[in-house]
């Protein structure tokens, strides 16, 4: 069980890149890392370069894209950005773990 | 899905491009981390450090990177065959014994296989045609052109001498003139005959009593 400053719970981080990434529009890894912690707040710690394995998994799969541009900064970064295929699949992955979520909540919730 | 297969093998094919490609993209993460650091009130040698220390293990992010992308099962397949090979020649005996073992396997197995082929199996195939072929046999005009030779091979098998059929050139065509009309079957000089090639080849496949019922119509 994840807790409290734990790891990133086992199949999310995919979901978190591809929501971020259709909220914030393109990011280069350092600002989609940066995104991810500001949001989950305290709850996460993630170790930042983790998600370069994840993001290179997603670009195979074809639900981001990959392309070189330049940062606020004026470094040369990697944008991703959601490919239409992400976007679909984000909404299908959306619907499943909101059910999910509904299932557990439902099974704590027992009183005995 | 074809799309991701091909972006996977584009991949799996541009391995140290790809392997570049992360390497400046952690130095760029760092660098940003660090500038972030810095901006926060750290001095540049803890902000250096605490970044680091938020990204992970570098060497770790390489390898999942390179697991995740293309077929990672390709690189394990190379290094079992090499170490199979390098195992294989430390240990000679046992890979003399697997070697003829192997050897002699396959090979008794193809030379019965060969074996059982022809002569167990293509028979069973000829006699299937033949009987195919036994109503087309036994018309009238199958019987009027087969009966000359039915007559010959019947003389064959009674007198153990083969004639050159009239004027084929038996007659002064071979070197013994008229003496080369009549052949023993036997007689190794068989070969040289003008009829010579032919009954080589065709006369024990032949057999002279089943085709002369098949013409009697029996």
């Amino acid at each position: 069980m994840s807790k409290l400053h734990g790891d990133v719970p086992y199949g999310t981080l995919d979901l978190m890149i591809l929501k971020t990434l259709q909220v914030s529009g393109p990011l280069h890894g350092f600002g989609l890392a940066r995104e991810i912690e500001r949001v989950s707040e305290d709850l996460i710690r993630l170790n930042q370069g983790s998600i370069y394995p994840a993001l290179v998994r997603l670009q195979q799969r074809g639900l981001i894209t990959a392309s070189w541009g330049a940062s606020e900064s004026n470094r040369r970064a990697k944008f991703y950005a959601l490919a239409p295929a992400g976007r679909q699949q984000l909404g299908a992955e959306t619907e499943s773990w909101r059910r999910t979520a509904l299932i557990v909540e439902r099974f704590l919730a027992l009183e005995g | 899905m074809l799309g991701p297969w091909v972006r996977r093998l584009r991949m799996a094919f541009r391995h140290s491009r790809l392997d570049a490609e992360l390497d400046e993209e952690i130095r760029t993460h760092l660098a940003m981390a660090t500038e972030e650091y810095v901006r926060q009130g750290m001095t540049l040698e803890d902000a250096r450090r605490a970044a680091l220390r938020s990204f992970g293990s570098e060497e770790l992010v390489r390898e999942r990177h390179r697991e995740a992308r293309g077929f990672p099962w390709l690189g394990g397949l190379v290094r079992d065959v090499r170490l199979a090979a390098r195992i294989l020649l430390k240990e000679r005996g046992f890979t003399l014994t697997a070697l003829v073992t192997l050897t002699m396997g396959i090979g008794a197995n193809a030379a019965i296989v060969s074996v059982v082929d022809a002569v167990l199996l293509r028979p069973l195939v000829a006699a299937g045609v033949a009987f195919a072929l036994l109503p087309l046999l036994r018309t009238r005009s199958a019987r009027r052109f087969f009966r000359p030779f039915a007559r010959r091979s019947k003389r064959v098998a009674r007198t153990g001498t083969i004639e050159a059929p009239r004027g084929s050139g038996g007659r002064g065509g071979g070197p013994g003139g008229r003496a080369a009309d009549r052949v023993r079957i036997d007689d190794p000089e068989l070969r040289g005959a003008p009829l010579g090639g032919a009954l080589d080849s065709e006369l024990p496949l032949i057999d002279v009593r089943s085709m002369q019922d098949v013409i009697a119509g029996s």
